[in-house]
């Protein structure tokens, strides 16, 4: 019983964590990408097509989806080479094309070569696939935060890359994925003449709140023997994949060292079923928070890996809704507010001076100088804040700026003196009223005075 | 688990993060998150925490937990980070920690053979620093699990919300962590579990300073009850709660104040249960202490006091001769008026101010506007020279010696140059860096009038 549940829990956290081929939903995007990478492998085709989707929507899930799906066909593993760019690993030419020409098992060939420009160092490397065979190997380059390549010296890689799968002198098909969707914009001219303007986009799939439930309850079910093995045969696969740079294949979660008990398994299934077969349980409508906040799976897989992480054979053996809407609600907090009612109440009278400053004034900067006044002002004729000098108000009002409620206008340091420094508050106003309601034992008059400015 | 218990012993009120981090990284032979973020106030524990629970899990199982615990102001610059980052994860000799950027640092991360049950942890100290580094560190960190295919985990702490950390195109949202501040019961229940090491510090100073009557006040030590302490944490904490709420900060200074509070008793003066005549004997001290928390003067025994009335007698000490208090006056005037103003007020014939609405208007003062509040501006040597010879009475030659006391003045820092401090001439700018209390002061002294020539107070 002990044994297996932690069992479980090792189990589903390694699958959350390391489940980098598993795509839920959008088949006819992977069956579109699928279909371009078999032809170029196949058929020789180049291609170039962009993979565009907010952060976390899966475009390095479904890429290595269709890479596990290809992956078993022979051809492929004989006809392709797979070459992986990170726009934050490579981020000059130089070390991209380094990055290449290790990955296309190049370095023999180009050792000791001289070359002119960018354009001749590529088209060697092409070349050297050609010789040797009647029918050149198909290159599949994989770029990573493809936005960040754009930034590069007059985009030297993606026009060669653009133009070499144009012009079709040698196989190649150009995947890249970013999370920006005005993308093509940052192409220069020469370069967005180049590309196929094939664009996939993905979406967060949950388009519905019960496919969202579906997925929560797939995220957490054990599979029967029967799947597990079947997973354990496709990731197998995998193995085939020699690529240095993508490491997924490496270390991907393999089911096949576990085994559980088929009864408990039963009674686990069955938990998670009951705890969100209601329509208005705790744990649905917690979950029904969390897709109003995010409704990606990413962000829900770290949820439930926070979630399974509290598994605990003797204080937790299952999961129950209190813990979820206990997880819950620490997303559902302002951290600025948090941190406000951390404050001193000297601290916080500063935070509340500047607030008035700032609506007399409108938004105009600020200096010590200007808010000690104003709340020496206040102190005098409070009972609470009298005799604060001048030295601890100013060692206050420098956490406030190390802690960035406020922060500097200009980054001229030095040159002014910091009683004179000025700046500017980086917090709205309903955000330190709400600080100020929730902060414990407030001085009463201080919770007036940040009501009006009139003292 | 049984580090769980251990530090919850050693850390009160840290119950429920000291769970949450044991259930996210305390499994040994788990996957570990990709990343964590832990903020919260300074004293808040932390980095004590982490630390201790890095140390006591390592020692559970050695070989399989790996901890690079970095600050990040120590390493400021992308290369040192990797480097020491490497240093400590792969126990490598220098020359195999080389690393010119990030490309060759997950190189180096994947290079390591490893076991899938190796535990990798990296923890990063004053992670807002890594915002200041080159763009890509800070998403690829988020992600190095995914970059490096190693069983690792990158931990961020700092005092700033995560929101602070986005940048142009979002990162990967790691699991947050929040060390809430302690409350004022908490906070006297940490300062509480002080008394032992507080009751040491006394007997300490007594044997260091040897009165005659020492066995008869150790006696008295040993007789302090914790309920005495708590009582006088109570009364330190109503004096200094609201102006600090760093437990660190508090500590010191509660076991500092604790002897001024012990010394009418040892002294035989107040009995032990005449509270009202103890808080009025350490009421004086309290609030001298008050004023340079945060400051931590070195000898405790004798505090300097540093409060504005300090400042005054700074200035009445300040033996400058007669000219060169002159010449700070001007500069002082030259600061903090507009050169628009000089005519009117140093010209003997400057014409007759039509007063019209718009210029009443303009004058209206608003505290917040007024000069002094938004700080000194720049002046060119020339016109505080020319100033200096208006207030000035009688007539003196513009000699060097007089120039001398310029520089002078900027050695003293009461001056300082905004622009032209390698050849000092007519068209160098200066600025005053002394407040107003001070002038006045100074002012005093010669017998000069300053608010007359302040165009904030005309």
């Amino acid at each position: 019983m002990q044994d297996d549940l932690i069992q479980i829990r090792r189990f589903l956290k390694e699958r959350l964590q390391r489940d980098y081929t598993t795509l839920h939903g959008h088949e006819a995007e992977r069956e579109n990408v699928r279909q371009l990478l078999q032809r170029t492998a196949e058929l020789g085709e180049s291609n170039s097509l962009l993979l565009i989707g907010p952060r976390g929507s899966g475009k390095s899930t479904l890429i290595n989806a269709v890479l596990s799906d290809l992956v078993p066909s022979t051809d492929f593993q004989q006809n392709t080479m797979l070459v992986h760019l990170n726009g934050n690993l490579h981020t000059d030419d130089k070390l991209a094309l380094k990055s290449i020409t290790v990955q296309m098992q190049l370095e023999n060939a180009a050792n000791g070569k001289a070359f002119g420009s960018f354009a001749e160092n590529l088209a060697f490397l092409l070349a050297c696939l050609k010789s040797g065979n009647k029918r050149s190997k198909s290159v599949i380059f994989i770029l990573d935060e493809f936005d960040l390549f754009c930034a590069h010296h007059n985009q030297t890689l993606l026009y060669n890359l653009f133009d070499v799968s144009q012009s079709a002198q040698a196989p190649i098909c150009v995947i890249g994925a970013t999370c920006r969707l005005d993308v093509i914009e940052l192409l220069e001219k020469r370069v967005k003449s180049r590309f196929s303007h094939r664009q996939v986009f993905l979406f967060p799939t949950s388009d519905n709140f019960e496919k969202y439930l579906d997925l929560f309850e797939t995220l957490l079910s054990i599979p029967t023997e029967r799947e597990l093995k079947q997973i354990a045969e496709r990731i197998s696969h995998l193995q085939k994949l020699n690529s240095t740079e993508l490491t997924m294949h490496r270390c991907h979660f393999n089911p096949a060292k576990y085994k559980f008990n088929r009864k408990f398994i039963e009674s686990w299934n069955n938990g998670i079923a009951v705890l969100i077969d209601e329509a208005k349980s705790v744990a649905v409508s917690s979950l029904k928070t969390l897709y109003e906040i995010d409704k990606s799976e990413s962000f829900l897989k770290i949820f439930l890996f926070r979630l399974v992480s509290q598994l605990d054979p003797d204080a937790q053996p299952n999961i129950t809704a209190e813990q979820m809407s206990e997880i819950v609600a620490t997303y559902t907090i302002d951290p600025r507010v948090e941190l406000l009612c951390g404050l001193s109440v000297l601290e916080l009278c500063l935070v509340i001076a500047i607030k008035h400053h700032s609506e007399i004034y409108d938004r105009d900067p600020f200096n010590f100088e200007i808010i000690f006044a104003r709340f020496a002002k206040f102190a005098k004729v409070s009972t609470t804040m009298q005799g604060i000098e001048r030295a601890v108000s100013l060692k206050a009002f420098e956490r406030l700026r190390h802690m960035e409620v406020i922060l500097p206008i200009s980054n001229s340091v030095g040159k002014v003196q910091k009683d004179f420094e000025m700046h500017r508050l980086a917090l709205t106003y309903g955000q330190l009223n709400d600080a100020v309601q929730k902060y414990q034992a407030l001085p009463t008059e201080v919770a007036q005075w940040a009501q009006s400015s009139i003292i | 688990m049984e580090v769980f218990n251990k530090l919850n012993e050693r850390f009160p009120c840290r119950k429920n993060v000291l769970k949450t981090l044991t259930n996210l990284i305390g499994h040994s032979e788990e996957m570990l998150p990709a990343a964590i973020h832990i903020y919260g106030h300074t004293g808040t524990g932390k980095t004590t925490l982490l630390k201790n629970f890095f140390n006591e899990s390592i020692r559970r199982n050695k070989n399989k937990l790996n901890v690079a615990y970095v600050n990040c102001v120590e390493s400021y610059t992308s290369r040192i980070l990797f480097e020491n980052i490497l240093e400590y994860i792969s126990g490598a000799i220098a020359d195999d920690i080389k690393t010119e950027n990030l490309k060759d640092f997950v190189e180096k991360l994947r290079r390591i053979q490893s076991q899938p049950e190796v535990q990798y942890i990296i923890s990063l100290d004053n992670a807002e620093r890594l915002r200041d580094m080159d763009a890509n560190v800070l998403p690829s960190l988020l992600r190095l699990q995914q970059l490096t295919g190693l069983n690792i985990c990158v931990i961020l702490i700092s005092q700033l919300p995560l929101e602070k950390f986005y940048c142009k195109t979002s990162i990967d949202d790691p699991i947050t962590i929040y060390f809430p501040q302690y409350t004022k019961s908490e906070t006297l229940e940490i300062l509480s579990a002080d008394f032992k090491n507080a009751q040491k510090l006394i007997v300490a100073l007594l044997n260091r300073k040897k009165p005659e009557d020492l066995s008869t006040k150790l006696e008295i030590v040993d007789t302090v009850t914790r309920e005495f302490f708590n009582n006088y944490l109570n009364l330190f904490l109503g004096v200094f709660y609201k102006a600090c709420r760093d437990l660190s900060e508090l500590k010191i200074t509660a076991r500092k104040c604790f002897t001024f509070y012990m010394e009418p008793i040892l002294d035989g003066t107040v009995s032990m249960s005449d509270v009202s005549r103890l808080w009025r004997c350490i009421a004086g001290q309290l609030r001298t202490a008050l004023s340079q928390v945060y400051i931590r003067s070195g000898q405790p025994e004798t505090p300097v006091v540093n409060n504005d009335k300090e400042i005054l007698k700074v200035a009445q000490s300040l033996e400058l001769p007669y000219y060169g208090k002159y010449l700070l006056i001007a500069a002082f005037i030259a600061s903090y008026n507009s050169s628009k103003e000089d005519k009117r007020l140093f010209v003997k014939n400057h014409g007759k101010r039509r007063k019209r609405l718009q210029n009443v208007n303009a004058n209206a003062k608003v505290t917040e506007k007024m000069n002094t509040y938004i700080g000194p501006k720049s002046f060119s040597v020339d016109r505080l020279l020319a100033i200096f010879y208006a207030i000035l009475d009688e007539k003196v030659g513009l000699t060097c010696n007089l120039l001398s006391q310029i520089s002078t003045l900027v050695n003293l820092k009461l001056l300082s140059f905004v622009s032209g401090e390698n050849v000092m001439d007519g068209t160098s700018r200066l600025q005053c860096t002394v407040g107003l209390e001070f002038v006045i002061c100074i002012s005093q002294v010669v017998g000069f009038n300053v608010r007359q020539y302040l165009s904030d107070f005309n």
